[in-house]
């Protein structure tokens, strides 16, 4: 920045100010709301804002809207807004400038599309109709109801929202049609339907169409699929649809030609209202609620920002947001329907950042998307996506140690087990000799131990002491978990009848269990650790753990009480901590080779895991039929009695908890009420 | 004997003290009245009842009065500039509500009843008796209005500079039927009608805003209106709180009870300053074509608000308050004429006015980067919190050392969050030491001391308001419930404390006298606050309401008894700018009201040269470059968030909210500001803001009062205009 001192006449110069005195949209930060996005372990964070407002045209020169409905950028940037109150299609420039006007034949429009051609699509659900308009804004032809047998008898048509494709082939969705996107050729052939959403039936549901009659169906209310609300189409031909409804799995749509979806289950307000394709790939959102989603192609979440004015219009807020649309320099344009204005929102240095970074890494320039990463990242530390990307930049330059930091960082499991794998790989290959004689080593001195040991007075006295601590009771009690393993119908048989084993060393393995628990849940490995980083809810696990488990000793020993079982309360506490030998002896190995294991050995860690469950539910089935002087059938039943039994307490216990809830609240609101009153 | 002696002096000491103390309660009691302006008051010229249409007219060397009896409205006419500015509008035009307020003076809203909603009464129209005093500077005239009851008297007087209005507290009375609910004083003064006149009004949002008096077309369907010192947390309820949505963030609030009318064209203006019932006032200002076809701006003074009144735990009923909150009332209007007609010209107006009652005092001023390190936070470990150490007193040291290594002095670092438990941890606790997970208090003391051998003063953050929510407090005494009798909770939008409560004004004494004694006679000599400065409540405390009024005069009164040398806040309201040697976490805009026309500086030429203030954390800023021309504009000195760790440890904290703040990302970056910054801001160290203007969409001109000139172009095209030359997003310094 240059910097000049001198002296000037300024007299003049305030004068030609004064008459060019004009608004400044200049705005730096501080905005009318935060943005979001997601970090690796999918919790919403605060980012820097990737969009800012920069204009709010409540006019367009004189003209106002009247309940408009939707608005298309062309990529000259000329806009054409679905003014439906006012039954035209207005046109102006990216400035706010008012062009012309559509108006012949509509009444209701509200869907607008313009292709290369500069064609104008209206969708009119008013006059049923979608009209094409030249060029020149003359009147060229329309879609009426299509004839076709394939378009359904009774199938409501409505055009609300349109988009065409190159070839000319119109899509587009109708009010009160649930059949999916209508298509129709270029000549108003109708070809069908496409990538209709799909219902979701509930579970009562489900067993009414089993037991109800054809009759009693027919009287039911119709499972009708939601129908999407609004599509888009990019320069590629893929179309683009959002759902509303708080049951849709699936907001946000991408179709490919097949029709089928292309994205996995994204994050979008139950309301969406309308889809935009932008210039890299990416992909806005838009709610009735005011709020903006920027995703990724792949539908990774990138900016989540706006919301809801309370009435009093503050700049990027909405009432109720009905459209979206960007254009050639990325700046976006949201139409609010109750207001009748449009809200232009600029990008930001941050989000050009992201957009430059994130261009290449889509098209797997990895290496050359690290700096500009880098560069997203100095600005914003908590943006999880650009460790992905720089690891799998530092991946490719062969940096495995750096790759795995940063694939830690970034929540990118394969890249961090790729990485893990070649690091460990190069430890193994720096280490291997030392390993073996390590190996040898303690071979020997365990040969050493056992055959000479006695000789040894130090090792003898040790020896020794070990011995006299293993015979202590409470470390007997313990070391009978290794009996169950040699013996197990004899091991319960010797808990019941000779009280091995005592009340406490039980309470203490249960202890154990849950322990052992904790310590593998938050401190296994990363590639195998189910919750995230830095999150711990150990009062949630306290009573998942030993409350279920108390909860199944207690229930069973009721169970087995009214069926005839023999063994007391103190008798299956003690022996139900027995049956969780496995556990105790093969987590800690789970949790040991989940610090080395890699993506490619997991399956190691699954058939432990699976050997673990299978040996301790064999062994409570023994334990009860042992205990209780059981057979086979009747321990299978009295455990499924038992899972039903827990259900039923649980169940009272909410009801019970929610009636003393009621209660107290009724107590507290006529304290309050009188103590206000009186 | 002796001992006998010793107790007559000991009984002649304090009796002598008492007496003094008596003496020095009365004298200050009178002081008070003294600043009524009853003072003003001279002997009486006439004593009539009213007639139909009398317009009386009293003059000064500067202005002439003239009071319609009928409305009440007066016309004050300039004899500098020949500029008249009415108070009444003929208004008929609209309904019976409306065309009474405009046409008249005063207007009343009141409750009655069990219902909630207000109704208004004017003057005009209404059955309203009015004995009229004159004096050759004003007059004052007792209302009455007959079917209500409601009486009050209406002082009005003009002095060299302008005009005050004044009601005070002991003349107003109200019946058992209709309670007052707010008065209105000469609100349509200075009101035009769309294209009548050019010109802007100018009201405290944010730094500033102006809202353009052209023809709107009805364009705008809102109007302005906002408590002066921000909103009653002991009136509203709050937000709903929620982590995992974007938030729509707290609009900016009014730092100082001002407004104000420029005319254009005609090169006149004035500024209204409510001098008294500030406290519990409404600014408001409506574009035409929001109601009614005129451009108004005034303060409404509340009496009674209205409040959820509790019927359940979570219902309740909306009520008006059963006791008013009645006090003098007063607007004092300074007119503007020839070059100060501007916004500029008025804050510097608003200037002057606080330098005369002493409230802006000269401060220490020299450019300075303030670098908040930001010592700790809790986050949830297992069943308990633990301590995430962000920056350590050594690591501080450390980071300060390789910026002096640079070159860099002209710093101001300030520790937050270094209590124990870190930031939002220590929030509600007592305990003023420092986390020791940081290091020790004798590290601390060692370094400050160090750092003031070098001429830097380590400034430690304390907030004083903010009570962390999930600790335990006893509801009577330690925490802040609203005139409701229920618990004032902010939610925090975070996942770990969803809550915070106010503490009471005990309760922050008690705090800021711990911290007084901790480092009293220490190398310690800075503290900032923040929370208590920016916030104003209403509130219960056993048994009595105490009103906004009262809660700024305990928060001067807290605030007073602070032992340090320098003390900064954050964002303080004007009845603490006495106390304020820096202010820090200036507003640089406003909450984006569609019908502002442009944002301007006002608060930043109001303080600068008295002042020196900083600006929001550029850690933030997504448009940094526009953020940084800015910086020159306004005059604001930078300011950042530092800390030694990355703040990704920081993510399951309250603090999340921070997403840059290491050192090694951000010390580039300090290393330019202060650069580029220090050139030219070493040039403005106390001197003010002289003249604003736009230029050209996007390109404005900053004067200071020393004759630096700053050209700023926000646009993507280079500014061209006979020799100068400003190249797109950059500047130039002129001399």
């Amino acid at each position: 920045m240059k910097r000049i001192k001198k002296k000037v006449a300024l007299f003049a110069f305030v004068l030609l100010i004064q008459a060019v005195l004009q608004p400044v949209t200049a705005r730096a930060g501080e905005e009318s709301y935060t943005t979001l996005t997601f970090d690796k372990d999918g919790n919403l964070v605060r980012t820097v804002d990737g969009y800012l407002p920069k204009a709010l045209w409540d006019k367009i020169d004189d003209q106002g809207l009247n309940k408009p409905s939707d608005l298309f950028i062309t990529d000259k940037d000329i806009i054409y807004i679905a003014d439906t109150g006012n039954k035209r299609v207005l046109i102006c420039d990216s400035q706010g400038n008012y062009i012309g006007e559509l108006t012949e034949g509509l009444k209701s429009p509200t869907g607008v599309f313009v292709t290369e051609k500069e064609e104008v699509y209206v969708a009119d659900k008013g006059a049923k109709a979608i009209i094409v308009y030249t060029k020149e804004g003359a009147f060229k032809k329309s879609f009426e109801t299509p004839s076709s047998p394939l378009f359904g008898k009774t199938a409501k048509y409505a055009p609300t929202k349109v988009v065409v494709n190159e070839a000319g082939t119109v899509y587009a969705l109708s009010e009160g049609n649930g059949n999916g996107i209508m298509t129709i050729s270029d000549y108003g052939d109708f070809y069908g339907y496409f990538g209709a959403n799909d219902t979701s039936i509930s579970l009562g549901d489900r067993i009414k169409r089993l037991i109800f009659t054809e009759e009693q169906m027919a009287s039911m209310q119709k499972n009708v699929p939601a129908s999407a609300v609004n599509l888009d189409i990019d320069k590629t031909g893929l179309i683009y649809t959002v759902t509303q409804g708080e049951n849709v799995r699936q907001g946000l749509k991408k179709y490919n030609m097949a029709g089928r979806n292309m994205l996995d289950s994204i994050y979008t307000d139950s309301l969406a209202a309308d889809v935009a394709a932008g210039n890299i790939d990416n992909i806005f959102v838009i709610s009735k609620s005011g709020y903006i989603f920027e995703y990724t192609r792949e539908g990774r979440l990138l900016f989540y920002f706006s919301g809801k004015d309370d009435g009093s219009k503050r700049i990027g807020l909405f009432v109720n947001a009905v459209a979206i649309d960007v254009d050639s320099k990325g700046n976006l344009y949201v139409l609010d329907q109750n207001r009748g204005d449009i809200t232009v929102f600029e990008t930001t240095e941050y989000a050009g950042m992201v957009h430059k970074a994130l261009n290449l890494y889509q098209d797997g320039l990895y290496l050359e998307s690290q700096k500009p990463w880098e560069e997203v990242l100095s600005k914003n530390s908590l943006f999880d996506f650009a460790y992905k990307g720089i690891a799998e930049s530092l991946y490719k330059l062969e940096d495995y140690s750096g790759a795995m930091e940063a694939a830690r960082n970034g929540g990118a499991k394969s890249t961090y087990s790729d990485s893990f794998w070649q690091v460990r790989n190069q430890w193994l290959r720096a280490n291997m000799i030392k390993l073996f004689w390590m190996i040898l080593a303690f071979v020997l001195l365990k040969k050493i131990w056992k055959n000479y040991g006695d000789r040894i007075l130090g090792i003898r006295q040790l020896k020794k002491s070990f011995k006299v601590f293993g015979n202590k009771k409470r470390v007997k009690e313990f070391r009978y978990l290794k009996y169950v393993l040699k013996n197990p119908a004899d091991a319960f048989y010797g808990i019941k009848h000779e009280k091995k084993v005592s009340v406490l060393a039980a309470t203490l393995i249960y202890l154990l269990i849950f322990l052992i628990f904790i310590v593998n849940k938050y401190y296994c490995g990363f590639l195998f650790k189910q919750v995230a980083d830095g999150y711990y809810e150990l009062g949630q696990d306290f009573v998942t753990v030993l409350g279920v488990l108390l909860l199944f000793a207690v229930c069973n020993n009721m169970v087995c009480a009214i069926r005839n079982g023999e063994a007391t309360f103190q008798q299956s506490y003690c022996c139900l901590a027995y049956c969780f030998m496995p556990y105790i002896f093969l987590k800690p190995a789970v949790f040991l080779l989940s610090h080395v294991l890699t993506n490619n050995e997991a399956f190691l860690i699954s058939m432990l895991n699976f050997i673990m469950t299978a040996g301790t539910a064999v062994l409570v089935v023994v334990m009860i039929r042992e205990i209780q002087c059981y057979t086979y059938k009747e321990t299978l039943i009295s455990i499924a009695l038992t899972a039903f039994t827990m259900l039923v307490v649980v169940v009272a216990g909410i009801i019970v908890f929610a009636l003393v809830k009621q209660v107290s609240d009724f107590l507290v609101a006529i304290y309050k009420e009188g103590y206000y009153r009186g | 004997m002796a001992d006998r002696k010793k107790k007559r002096i000991i009984i002649l000491a304090i009796l002598c003290c008492a007496a003094v103390i008596l003496t020095v309660l009365i004298l200050r009691r009178g002081g008070r009245e003294d600043n009524s302006i009853f003072q003003a008051a001279e002997e009486s010229k006439t004593m009539h009842t009213v007639q139909k249409n009398e317009k009386c007219a009293m003059e000064n060397s500067r202005f002439l009065l003239t009071l319609d009896e009928q409305t009440m409205g007066i016309t004050i006419t300039d004899k500098n500039s020949g500029q008249k500015y009415s108070s009444v509008k003929d208004y008929t035009e609209g309904n019976k509500l409306w065309n009474g307020f405009c046409s008249s003076g005063i207007s009343l809203e009141f409750y009655s009843g069990n219902s909630s909603a207000s109704t208004t009464v004017s003057v005009a129209g209404e059955e309203v008796t009015k004995t009229v005093q004159y004096f050759s500077d004003g007059f004052d005239a007792d209302l009455k209005f007959e079917s209500y009851g409601f009486c009050m008297q209406l002082q009005v007087r003009l002095a060299e500079d302008g005009v005050t209005v004044y009601v005070p507290r002991e003349s107003m009375q109200e019946g058992d039927t209709y309670f007052l609910g707010a008065v209105w004083l000469y609100p349509m003064m200075g009101a035009t009608l769309p294209g009548e006149k050019e010109g802007y009004m100018v009201i405290p949002e944010g730094s500033g805003a102006i809202i353009d008096l052209k023809d709107h077309q009805k364009k705008f369907k809102n109007a302005y209106s906002k408590m002066i010192y921000g909103k009653n947390a002991g009136v509203e309820a709050a937000a709903q709180n929620y982590y995992n949505k974007p938030v729509v963030t707290e609009p900016k609030e009014i730092r100082m009870p001002v407004f104000g009318m420029v005319y254009e064209e005609e090169k006149s203006g004035f500024l209204g300053i409510v001098t008294d019932g500030e406290y519990h006032a409404d600014l408001v200002a409506y574009p035409n074509g929001v109601t009614t076809p005129y451009n108004w701006v005034t303060a409404k003074f509340r009496i009674r608000d209205i409040y959820t009144k509790q019927t359940a735990r979570a219902a309740g009923v909306p009520a008006y308050e059963s006791e008013g909150d009645f006090r003098n009332l007063g607007i004092k209007y300074l007119f503007a004429a020839g070059e100060d007609a501007s916004y500029t010209g008025l804050a510097n107006a608003y200037q002057n006015y606080l330098v005369q009652n002493g409230v802006l005092t000269k401060q220490e001023d020299s450019f300075c980067i303030k670098l908040d390190f930001f010592g700790a936070d809790s986050e949830k470990w297992l069943l308990f919190q633990s301590v995430v150490p962000m920056t350590t007193i050594e690591e501080m040291e450390n980071i300060l050392e390789d910026l002096t290594k640079e070159g860099i002095t002209d710093l101001l670092p300030v520790y937050t969050g270094y209590q124990k438990g870190g930031a939002t941890g220590n929030y509600g606790s007592t305990k003023v030491g420092i986390e020791r997970t940081l290091g020790s208090e004798k590290k601390l003391l060692d370094f400050a001391e160090k750092l003031q051998e070098k001429g830097i003063f380590l400034t430690l953050q304390q907030e004083l308001l903010l009570a962390n929510g999930s600790k335990l407090y006893d509801t009577t005494r330690e925490v802040v419930k609203g005139i409701n009798q229920v618990i004032v909770e902010k939610p925090t939008f975070q996942k770990l404390f969803r809550s915070m409560y106010y503490q009471t004004p005990a309760r922050s004494l008690e705090i800021l006298k711990k911290l007084n004694k901790q480092y009293k006679d220490t190398s310690i000599r800075a503290v900032g606050f923040s929370g208590l400065p920016e916030e104003l409540y209403s509130y219960y405390f056993k048994g009595t309401i105490y009103s906004r009024r009262d809660c700024a005069v305990q928060y001067h009164k807290i605030l007073e008894t602070a032992e340090f040398e320098k003390i900064g806040m954050t964002n303080p309201n004007a009845y603490l700018w006495d106390l304020t040697k820096q202010y820090y976490d200036i507003p640089m805009a406003t909450s984006g009201y569609n019908y502002i026309a442009k944002e301007v500086p006002f608060l930043q030429t109001v303080l600068r040269g008295y002042i020196p203030y900083w600006a929001p954390y550029i850690n933030f800023q997504s448009n940094e470059k526009v953020f940084f021309l800015k910086l020159l504009e306004y005059g604001a000195y930078p300011s950042f968030l530092v800390t030694n760790q990355s703040p990704v440890k920081l993510r399951n904290t309250n603090s999340s909210y921070i997403y840059t703040s290491e050192y090694s990302v951000l010390k580039d970056k300090i290393l330019a500001y202060e650069k580029e910054l220090s050139e030219v801001f070493e040039q403005l160290e106390g001197t003010g803001i002289q003249e604003h203007r736009t230029l050209r969409e996007n390109v404005v001109m900053t004067i200071y009062k020393n004759g630096v000139t700053i050209y700023i172009n926000y646009s993507e095209n280079e500014f061209l205009y006979e020799d100068i030359v400003v190249r797109p997003l950059s500047y130039l310094l002129v001399k």
